[in-house]
Formats: C-alpha cells, structure tokens, sequence
C-alpha cells in the first residue's frame, strides 16, 4: 500500500510540476512572441488560455493542470502497481 | 577491449584490499578474489596494465601473453563493477571518437569518485545544449540552454548528495551518464535520496521560470524546460522514481 500511495503521491507532483511549467513558459513566449489569443483545452478542461486584445494580455494556467496531475498519480501508481506484481512474481 | 596495456589503474578511494577480499563501503561484505586477483588488486597503484601483467609473469611463471590477456579482461570486469579506475593513455585517439567514425556505438569505461567527477559529464552536456540551441536562438538564449542541461545535471546529482549526511557514497561516471551510488538505506530514507535528485533540478527550474516570468524573458522560459522536466524522474518510468517508491 505505501508502494502505491507514494507513487501516487510522487506522479501527481511530477506531472503537476512539468505540466504547470510548461504551461507557464508557453504563456511567457506567447506574450513575448506576440501570439495571437489560443486556448489549450479538452472539453470544457481548460489548461492554458492566452487571449490578446489590442496592447493587453490575459494569460490563464486552468484547472486542466491540477486534472492533469491527479491522472498523472493515477497512472504513475498503476505503473508502479505492475512493476511490483512483476518484481515479486520473478522472485 | 577498452582497455589497453599503456592504460593505468588504481583502487578507487574507500576501495580496499582485506585479507577476506575487496572491499567496498557502499556495498555489503567482502568481495573474495583468488591468488591472481589478489596480486593484480594489491599491486594496482597507478602503474600500467603491461607492468601488471609482466608482474604476474614473474610472480606466477604464466606466459607473458596469457598473463596479459588474463589481467585486461581482470581489469575490465573490475571496471565494470566500479571497483577499479582506469586512467588511459593520453596518446590515443578517444575510444568513442574512433567508435562513432566506424558507425558503432561508443562504450566507455566507468570511473568511481568524488564530487569532481561531475565536471567532465557536464561541460560535455552543457556543450551540447548550447551547440543544439546555438541554431534555433539567440547567442544568450543558448548558453542559458546549455547552462540549464550542465547545470541541471550538477543540480540533480548534488540533490541526492545533500541528502546522503553520513553514509558512505560514490560518483559513478560512464560517459555522460552519472550516478550517485550509496550504501543500503532504510526504506525512508532510501525514497527521500532518491526523490532528491530530480526535486532539486526541478525546483530549480521553477524558481528560473518564476525569473522568467518576471523579466518576460522567454529564452530564459525556454530554457528552464530541461530543469522542470527533471520532475518527470519522479514517475516509475526512471531509475529514481522506482527506487522512491521501493521498486529497486
């Protein structure tokens, strides 16, 4: 059980961590590459907005992220729920 | 054969010859070695492999080319297993070069040290990652880049030393790829080291994104991808995403 709840736990911040800075640095080049207004989404799961209008911008990290690290948990403790299966089948 | 007979070797620091056998601080118990291992360990001080080999002639009364070969493949195998550093001949053509103008796929001997070790890995990384942004952004833009995979990479593996207060530890060199090695720890432990390494790199690239963000810099934002990304050795798919989670 520990095996699982940690690799939960370690997935979820993963994937948090390099979903969120990379949402982060696209919202940086956006504005300082001059991109038009774009949404990344699935659904109505936003994960990054960038909208321009005129001189101003708007740039938005949505909840996509956060969903995005809980499956990244959730797979990352099935990954490890699988490895163990195999590691204690070979032994 | 990697090796070759104007090669020298030398007992890693902390490795040491026993009357029980070889043995290692990062590993548990003795490693027993017969009479020839024995005469090749105790005598490997820096000189070369050929004065190896025409010791153990001398010694053993084997023919010189068999004591030869014997000893390389010795040396190899205790390379292999980090037990034995092998310092080449500055005459020859780098290994690797010789193996990429064949097409093949280079293979390098392991070195086993201290934090001074990274250096090498770095720079060459580092390198890297400048010449392959060089074409794509500006001269600055691919510095940072080279700065964030050299650095990223020092970052990573002083991430797990931090945490290593207190037990014995290694560098572990082969090429580019690095390693720090320990002695068993317990479990807690053992996921905390573990989960270190790409914490620290990761943090760090945070913190240069938050930068990056404040200048409304995007090379630097670009740049910091290689450090954020890091995060992803957290996940089982690396080596210290398995071993935080007791999987190795």
């Amino acid at each position: 059980m520990r095996t699982l709840v940690t690799a939960f736990l370690l997935g979820a911040v993963a994937v948090g961590l390099a979903a969120a800075a990379a949402a982060v640095a696209i919202l940086i080049v956006a504005d300082a590459a001059g991109w038009e207004s774009f949404s990344a989404e699935i659904g109505s799961l936003v994960f990054v907005s960038f909208e321009r209008a005129g001189e101003d911008t708007e740039a938005t990290v949505g909840p996509g992220i956060a969903v995005a690290a809980v499956a990244g948990g959730v797979l990352n403790a099935l990954g490890a729920s699988l490895l163990k299966r195999r590691r204690d089948l070979l032994h | 054969m990697l090796i070759r007979p104007e090669d020298r070797v030398r007992l890693p620091a902390g490795v040491r010859l026993t009357d029980a056998g070889l043995v290692d601080p990062i590993r548990a118990g003795p490693i027993p070695l017969n009479d020839t291992g024995r005469f090749v360990v105790a005598h490997a001080d820096g000189r070369t492999v050929g004065a190896l080999a025409h010791g153990l002639a001398t010694a053993t009364g084997v023919p010189a080319e068999r004591a030869l070969a014997n000893t390389l493949s010795f040396c190899a195998a205790l390379n292999r297993v980090l037990l034995l550093n092998v310092k080449r001949s500055r005459r020859r053509v780098p290994s690797a070069v010789v193996a990429l103008a064949h097409g093949l796929r280079p293979a390098f001997l392991r070195r086993r040290g201290g934090l001074r070790l990274l250096a090498a890995p770095a720079v060459a990384l580092g390198a890297l990652g400048w010449l392959a942004g060089a074409p794509l952004l500006s001269p600055g833009g691919a510095l940072l880049l080279g700065l964030a995979l050299g650095g990223g990479l020092a970052l990573h593996e002083l991430g797990h030393r931090a945490l290593l207060r207190g037990a014995s530890w290694c560098v572990a060199v082969s090429g580019l790829k690095v390693e720090i090695l320990h002695q068993a720890l317990p479990p807690p432990r053992r996921a905390v080291v573990a989960a270190g390494g790409p914490l620290v790199a990761s943090l760090a690239g945070a913190a240069a994104l938050a930068a990056a963000w404040w200048l409304a810099a995007a090379e630097l934002a670009l740049a910091s991808a290689p450090l954020t990304a890091q995060a992803l050795g957290l996940t089982v798919l690396a080596g210290d995403g398995r071993s935080a989670c007791g999987l190795s």
